[in-house]
């Protein structure tokens, strides 16, 4: 089937999730949508699943326009999605789980003909499935397998892969890409949305490229990798300023990072901004967390080991991980501060928080509560809430999803207190941030760290290379 | 600040409005049960603050059930439901009979000492439930229901065990305590000093954890985000097993002055279904502890004015409990359907107000 | 003669459990499509109050058995409408209609307390109770034994053998996932709550029609309570629940008989559920978190709780 998504838009408040997207998917391919995280690609697939709602545009399939597109409809039609979490059931068997929602299991159990069913799938795409195991021993990559079964058992003839590629193991990863390819012969059209390049090299035979809501480009494929990364981040131009207050190698500061079972030491100096950058999906993701939980994770200066209470970590998401929504921001402000005291002073903290509100230009009053804030005004908040002696910041895609105004304003504070810090990490997607902010880079690929060094020995480019996996790494 | 307080007052509106609202579809099953509303009301009313005897239980209830609902608000601010609460009240009553039962229960110690064991041990089933539901990953609702009968359990055991009546065991109850070791009435008012002074200072104490500590503050954020309390370098863990401990101790209380004021012996089930009562309170309160002392009030003018309908509209004695329950119900349905905000919204728009 | 005393105990627990195993079975069909019918006591005592009513009234233990099935799925129904609908709490929502129901069975009960009234009568089935042990056991008891006896097997196999019963089991797995493959999660959790809710109904009437002639206030005193901690302890699973509660009705029996040696073994014996429910919850977590048991082991003794139990299902 042939899919064409006409001048689709998509906000979600101030957000614009899509913009005007006009793509068109030619029956039997597999074609690849790419992008930055927030990009707008799982918005304009979810659209032809039925799960989200256009605000204005069309979707058509063999150029004829569908009109209200519901889950339903979308099943209805032939459109499956796997997404990136299995949608089934732990407890029930794998056969169970593939006959639940089933249209060939209409009244009663028509167990021998579904059985078939399954054991022919099984074995044409060679899975090795196991019906009669529970959903909850399988692991991630199994479970995908089984859901892919059932949703070209049920007819599916789109497939929506919405980066479900992360559980896979290489060998399942093969065989679901050798189905998937044999199913484009017979007419059937795969998206594949997904981060990894080296996938979408491999499998896809034309990409789209999203970039802030909008489309970039659609290209057929093969590619360079570096064109890729270079159009879903934007193009980079070199000539973009260097931080002014670089921070020289002194090399006083030594990080041990456990990263996929070896051991990197990095030479790291006082005061140093370091940025941490991957696609997403690499080992950047858990960086930063696995830096402030894990108890191997060490840091170490003249003295020794650096204490971990001292750490400050802000994360991604911030009202699941970072902030509590029914409280206000006096509330917050009084948490962060009387860590370790009994009684509050209210009084001295009201005042506090009101200086914190001015200073980081939270738009919200002591009384406003987490969850009324808006995205920046949750990054600032959890910014004033890092204590004045934090000797190490770590920060997680500090202004992601943020206007500019915002992430201007929290650069600006990054860089104006690192000094006073032992050092600050911060990790990200954009290469522009990371050649405009940091001292130090760590360029991750796949669960490695395929680079690190100073930025001042290392060209955008690189970068660019070594996170797309084109570069073996060059270590210092 | 002016903002602040019309934000209050119209919150206080919309509450007074479902609390009406919950009142007027009582009393329509009131009606339905072929009693009038009115004289129903006005009977409770005068037979519950009208005389000293009356006014004098319905102190000792309201603290009964006050004590029981600051344990649920103290649980339900950590998010957790506290279905162990008439367990508690159980082995604080058992607490303070075992002091009384003691050598110095005929002594001027024994009240003193009763509060404190009946705090400890409530205290301590409070843990339990905790730690079931911490380290043993049991749900809290089912380990309270679970522990609540244990407690119920363990009465039975004493009152036809080691703690029998001298001569013939009966599930009646355990001799009478020693009467030093009964809640005194001040005066000639049977004003029920303790009590009074239990829960006020509970009210208290409490109110100022909530507004002053940062334990209260701690309290309230595990339950608002237990992820982001960790990242503060918190163990939720900790925090939760202090709600319950806290709220175990509040209604250990409970059961104290259950024996001391009320049985002055251990009897089975000596909770009377305050606990659970308490639960309703907590919801309809809306986890506030000054609402929901007004409301224990209320209800216990329900529970005391309850027992003269009996006599003087020849009314059943189950009329205040349905009462109480049906008000809950209904209350719980108007808040989740929002009904009274459009009626509020449809009364200021019919009068020209904005 | 040791057979024939047997046979006659077994004949008693069987009888005597009837009601406890249908509560227990509807309570298992609710709580597996994942609705907590916390009202249980409640219910039970209200159902129990009109099936005897109006069966007295009528003269007809069936319109009697069908008006408590009615109420006890409007009951029902209401927490469903409370949690689906409105998204309200279903542990608040039932919790103060157990409060409600019982207070109202004490009340609209006055004009039944303590009467005669009609009863299930006996059907003499001719030869095949004369069947060793099952003839007496099974074949020489009434319809509502028979019908609980029934509810088990039918229970198993519409859970376990038939496509509805696979619906019901997905929606209380995961309603997110039921709800991606099209299916009306809201209409089965009404449906299947609300018949749970019925048959908890049909509970109640054989409490005051069969096992405990008549009604008096606290009719059913705490069995609510204790087919909640059954329910759990039999892993949500029909026929280990009804095994539990026959266990119960077996320890009933034998309190009765030893009433005399042990005095007070009758009060503390309606509490042996509840420790047992939490060691059984806290087996079904401990065995889940430590894979050192085998999973066929595992399910055989502890069951699976339905993973979104009493969760309120509100789409994204």
């Amino acid at each position: 089937m042939k899919i064409t998504f006409d001048s689709i838009t998509k906000r979600y408040g101030e957000l614009i999730a899509n913009d005007a997207v006009t793509v068109s998917i030619e029956s039997g391919t597999i074609h690849a949508i790419i992008g930055e995280n927030g990009a707008g690609k799982s918005t304009l697939v979810k659209m032809l699943s039925g799960q989200v709602t256009p605000d204005s545009g069309s979707i058509a399939i063999d150029d004829k326009v569908i009109k209200g597109f519901s889950t339903h409809s979308a099943i209805e039609l032939g459109i499956g999605l796997l997404g990136q979490d299995p949608m089934d059931f732990k407890n029930l068997t794998v056969m169970q789980s593939f006959t639940v929602g089933h249209r060939l299991n209409t009244s009663m159990m028509r167990n021998g003909l579904l059985r078939q069913e399954f054991e022919r799938l099984n074995s044409v795409y060679d899975f090795n499935i196991d019906p009669k195991k529970k959903i909850y021993q399988l692991s991630i990559g199994e479970r995908q397998q089984v859901e892919l079964m059932r949703l070209l058992s049920n007819g599916a003839k789109v497939i929506i892969l919405d980066e479900p590629n992360s559980g896979f193991s290489l060998e399942q990863k093969s065989k679901v890409f050798d189905a998937l390819d044999g199913l484009t012969e017979e007419g059937c059209t795969v998206i594949l949305v997904s981060h990894k390049l080296e996938d979408v090299l491999e499998y896809a035979s034309s990409v789209s490229i999203m970039r802030k809501g909008t489309l970039v480009d659609t290209l057929d494929l093969p590619q360079s990798p570096g064109h890729l990364v270079d159009l879903m981040f934007g193009g980079h131009q070199e000539e973009s300023v260097l931080q002014t207050e670089s921070v020289t190698d002194t090399q006083n500061l030594v990080a041990k990072v456990q990263q996929s079972g070896q051991t990197i030491d990095l030479n790291l100096s006082k005061g140093m901004m370091v940025g941490a950058i991957g696609l997403q999906g690499s080992g950047v993701d858990t960086f930063l967390r696995n830096m402030f939980y894990d108890k191997s994770f060490l840091l170490t200066d003249a003295e020794g080991p650096i204490d971990k209470s001292s750490f400050g970590y802000v994360p991604a998401d911030r009202l699941e991980r970072g902030l509590f929504p029914e409280l206000s921001i006096l509330d917050h402000h009084a948490l962060s501060s009387t860590l370790g005291h009994n009684v509050i002073d209210w009084t001295q903290i009201r005042s506090m928080c009101e200086d914190l509100i001015r200073e980081y230009g939270i738009i919200g009053t002591p009384e406003t509560k987490a969850h009324e804030l808006s995205g920046g005004n949750q990054q600032r908040l959890m910014l004033s809430m890092m204590r004045s002696d934090i000797n190490v910041a770590m920060l997680e895609h500090p202004t992601r999803g943020l206007d500019i105004q915002s992430a201007d304003y929290i650069w600006d504070k990054l860089l104006n207190d690192k000094l006073s810090r032992t050092v600050t990490v911060f990790s990200s997607y954009d290469v522009d941030e990371i050649w405009n902010y940091s001292d130090y880079v760590l360029c991750f690929h796949g669960e490695d760290i395929v680079a690190s060094c100073s930025i001042n020995s290392i060209s955008k480019t690189d970068i660019i290379n070594n996170i797309a996996g084109n570069v073996i790494g060059r270590d210092e | 600040m002016a903002g602040m307080n019309r934000f209050y007052s119209k919150d206080s509106l919309e509450n007074l409005m479902a609390f009406g609202l919950a009142l007027f579809c009582t009393s329509i099953l009131l009606v339905l049960l072929g009693v009038s509303p009115w004289s129903t009301f006005i009977a409770i009313l005068e037979g519950s603050v009208l005389g000293l005897d009356s006014l004098s239980r319905v102190f000792v209830i309201t603290s009964i059930m006050s004590l029981s609902a600051f344990a649920l608000i103290v649980t339900f601010s950590c998010n957790m439901w506290n279905i162990g609460v008439e367990g508690q009240m159980m082995l604080g009553a058992i607490g303070a009979v075992f002091v009384a039962r003691s050598f110095i229960g005929d002594t001027l110690l024994s009240i003193p000492f009763m509060i404190i064991a009946a705090m400890c041990f409530g205290g301590i089933f409070g843990l339990i439930c905790g730690l079931l539901k911490t380290k043993g990953s049991v749900h809290e609702i089912f380990a309270g229901l679970g522990l609540d009968f244990v407690a119920a359990g363990l009465i039975v055991y004493l009152v036809i065990g080691p703690w029998k009546k001298e001569g013939i065991a009966s599930t009646s109850g355990t001799d009478i305590i020693p009467e030093m070791s009964w809640f005194p009435h001040l005066f000639d008012f049977k004003f029920p000093i303790i009590p009074i002074l239990l829960f006020g200072s509970m009210y208290l104490i409490l109110r100022f954890i909530y507004a002053k500590t940062s334990l209260g503050l701690k309290l309230k954020s595990v339950g608002s985000n237990t992820n982001a309390f960790s990242r503060l370098g918190l163990s939720p863990d900790m925090y939760i097993l202090f709600g319950f401990l806290i709220a175990g101790a509040v209604v250990g209380l409970a059961g104290a002055i259950q024996v001391g004021s009320i049985y002055h012996k251990l009897v089975p089930y000596i909770s009377g279904g305050y606990g659970f009562l308490g639960i309703l309170i907590a919801l309809v309160s809306g986890r506030k502890l000054s609402i929901a002392i007004v409301v224990s009030a209320f209800f216990a003018c329900l529970v005391v004015g309850g027992s003269t309908l009996q006599i003087k509209l020849g009314l059943h004695a189950s009329l205040p409990g349905i009462i109480q329950a049906s008000i809950v119900l209904f209350w719980l349905m108007i808040k989740a359907s929002s009904v009274h905000i459009k009626l509020i919204n449809a009364v200021s728009k019919s009068y020209g107000h904005s | 003669m040791a057979i024939v005393e047997f046979e006659i105990i077994l004949a008693a627990i069987i009888s005597m459990s009837a009601p406890l195993v249908l509560a227990v079975v509807g309570e298992t069909i609710s709580e597996r499509v994942g609705i907590v019918n916390l009202s249980l006591e409640g219910s039970l005592l209200i159902t129990a109050m009109i099936g005897f009513a109006v069966a007295s009234i009528t003269g007809s233990v069936l319109l009697g058995f069908i008006a408590a099935a009615l109420l006890g799925g409007i009951i029902a129904l209401l927490i469903c409408f409370a949690n689906i609908t409105l998204y309200i709490n279903m542990i608040a929502v039932g919790f103060t209609l157990t409060i409600l129901l019982g207070k109202l069975s004490s009340y609209l009960g006055q004009p039944f307390v303590r009467i005669p009234g009609p009863y299930v009568p006996q059907i003499e089935v001719p030869w095949l109770k004369e069947i060793p042990i099952i003839g007496k056991a099974v074949i020489d008891q009434n319809v509502v034994v028979w019908l609980s006896i029934a509810s088990i097997i039918i229970a198993w196999w519409f859970l376990y053998k038939t496509k509805s019963g696979l619906v019901l089991n997905a929606v209380g797995e995961n309603p997110y996932s039921a709800d991606a493959r099209g299916i009306n999660v809201k209409f089965i959790k009404y449906f299947y709550g609300t018949l749970g809710g019925a048959i908890v109904g049909m509970a109640g009437a054989s409490f005051s029609l069969h096992s405990i002639y008549g009604w008096s206030n606290g009719h059913t005193l705490n069995y609510g309570w204790i087919c909640l901690a059954i329910v759990i302890f039999g892993g949500w699973n029909p026929v280990r629940g009804a095994i539990g509660a026959y266990a119960f009705g077996g320890l009933q029996i034998m309190a009765l008989k030893l009433q005399g040696v042990l005095f007070g073994l009758s009060q503390v014996l309606p509490l042996i559920p509840f420790p047992l429910m939490i060691m059984s919850l806290i087996l079904i977590q401990y065995s889940q978190d430590k894979q050192f048991i085998p999973n066929r082991v595992r399910s055989i003794l502890f069951g699976n709780q339905p993973e979104h139990l009493g969760d309120t299902f509100k789409r994204g």
